[in-house]
């Protein structure tokens, strides 16, 4: 499932959202975390962040729909942007955060940000990590 | 647990109560009668990586079973039965329910072996551990700790809610909110704020402040709270999860 490109500083990911698969994306979001040298506390704090994102843009749509993670490598840290792809009649609507996500993520990351849904694409997430 | 004259009487008497009666009334002083056997066993398996609050919940729970179930015409003490009965709760409760997702058992025990090292090389380099230095010091590849931080986070009593709102009485949800709030939030988010908040544990709300409201790090209220590095991750982790599902 997880494709490497080009010179290896980008990872695709597209993963069904049940709770069981989508934990593949933190595992990535780890994996990547550990080979930039992030502590181990800062290991966690991405998980974190990925782990309430995913969330939020999965939450309103059914197991049928898939997400399309893209982790893009930088120096000393890693954007990851993620996109829903909604099955068959899930609706394509937009993702809100809310008060205390907000306040979550902004310790957690670099930055964030909720992706509206376009044509023929579903409600997404993009954040970059704070450098290792 | 030795327990002087007077003690055992007023326990005893408790006991004849309930038998007696078996109301509800007398099967709750009997529980709080013996609540201190359940948190002096509940505290046997405090080395083992789980809060000990989770365990004097999941030992009163065994409390709880062994008054309901408890025969006295089978001739058996009723501490001797209760301690039985908790600790048997407390078993299941690691074999069962601590991972909440099946973890093999070498991953459970890394798992565990990772949290005396975090805090034993965040002593020595004066920061937080990589997980390279952690893999190297287990011995393990970075991969296992990975995986044993992965499983780590399953590592949960799901049978444990958290109290109602103000049950503990230990920090109240406005205390925890802080000042800064007023300025960020609005009447209506505030609110929200609150009501999700006071869904967590005492303990745990503290942590959420700490982390997100004075933007402390693990480690540091770690210190502040006596407890290991990675036990703050795991609350951090089940206290996020428990208000994604309060909000949702």
């Amino acid at each position: 499932m997880a494709e490497r490109k080009g010179a290896g500083d980008e990872i695709h990911l597209v993963v069904p959202t049940t709770p069981d698969l989508l934990r593949l994306v933190r595992v990535v979001a780890s994996g990547l975390a550990s080979r930039l040298g992030f502590q181990i506390d800062a290991v966690e704090d991405v998980r974190l962040a990925v782990d309430e994102l995913c969330w939020t843009v999965v939450s309103r749509v059914d197991s049928t729909s898939t997400l399309a993670v893209r982790f893009v490598i930088l120096e000393g840290a890693f954007a990851v942007e993620a996109r829903l792809q909604p099955g068959p009649g899930a609706e394509a609507d937009g993702a809100v955060l809310s008060a205390l996500t907000e306040r979550i993520l902004s310790t957690l990351v670099e930055d964030y940000s909720l992706l509206p849904p376009t044509d023929g694409a579903g409600a997404g997430f993009r954040m970059r990590t704070k450098q290792s | 647990m030795a327990l002087d004259a007077a003690r055992r009487e007023e326990l005893r008497r408790l006991l004849d109560d309930y038998v007696e009666t078996r109301s509800q009334a007398s099967a709750a002083r009997l529980i709080e009668g013996h609540l201190p056997l359940a948190r002096h066993l509940a505290r046997r398996f405090a080395d083992r990586g789980q809060p000990l609050d989770d365990l004097v919940q999941v030992a009163s729970i065994g409390l709880l079973k062994a008054v309901e179930r408890f025969d006295a015409d089978r001739g058996v003490e009723f501490a001797t039965y209760a301690a039985h009965t908790i600790l048997g709760e407390l078993k299941r409760h690691f074999r069962d329910a601590g991972w909440a997702v099946r973890a093999p058992r070498r991953l459970q025990e890394l798992y565990l072996e990772l949290t005396r090292l975090v805090d034993e090389l965040s002593q020595s380099l004066g920061r937080s551990p990589t997980v390279a230095e952690l893999a190297s010091s287990a011995g393990v590849t970075e991969e296992e700790v990975l995986e044993a931080l992965e499983a780590g986070q399953a590592y949960r009593s799901s049978s444990l809610d958290a109290p109602a709102p103000g049950a503990d009485g230990e920090t109240s949800v406005a205390s925890s909110l802080g000042q800064v709030d007023l300025a960020m939030a609005t009447a209506e988010q505030r609110a929200e704020l609150s009501g999700l908040l006071g869904r967590l544990a005492a303990r745990e709300r503290r942590i959420v402040h700490l982390r997100f409201w004075e933007d402390r790090t693990q480690a540091e209220i770690a210190n502040e709270l006596g407890i290991s590095q990675m036990h703050v991750s795991r609350l951090l982790a089940k206290s996020l999860s428990t208000l994604r599902e309060a909000s949702s």
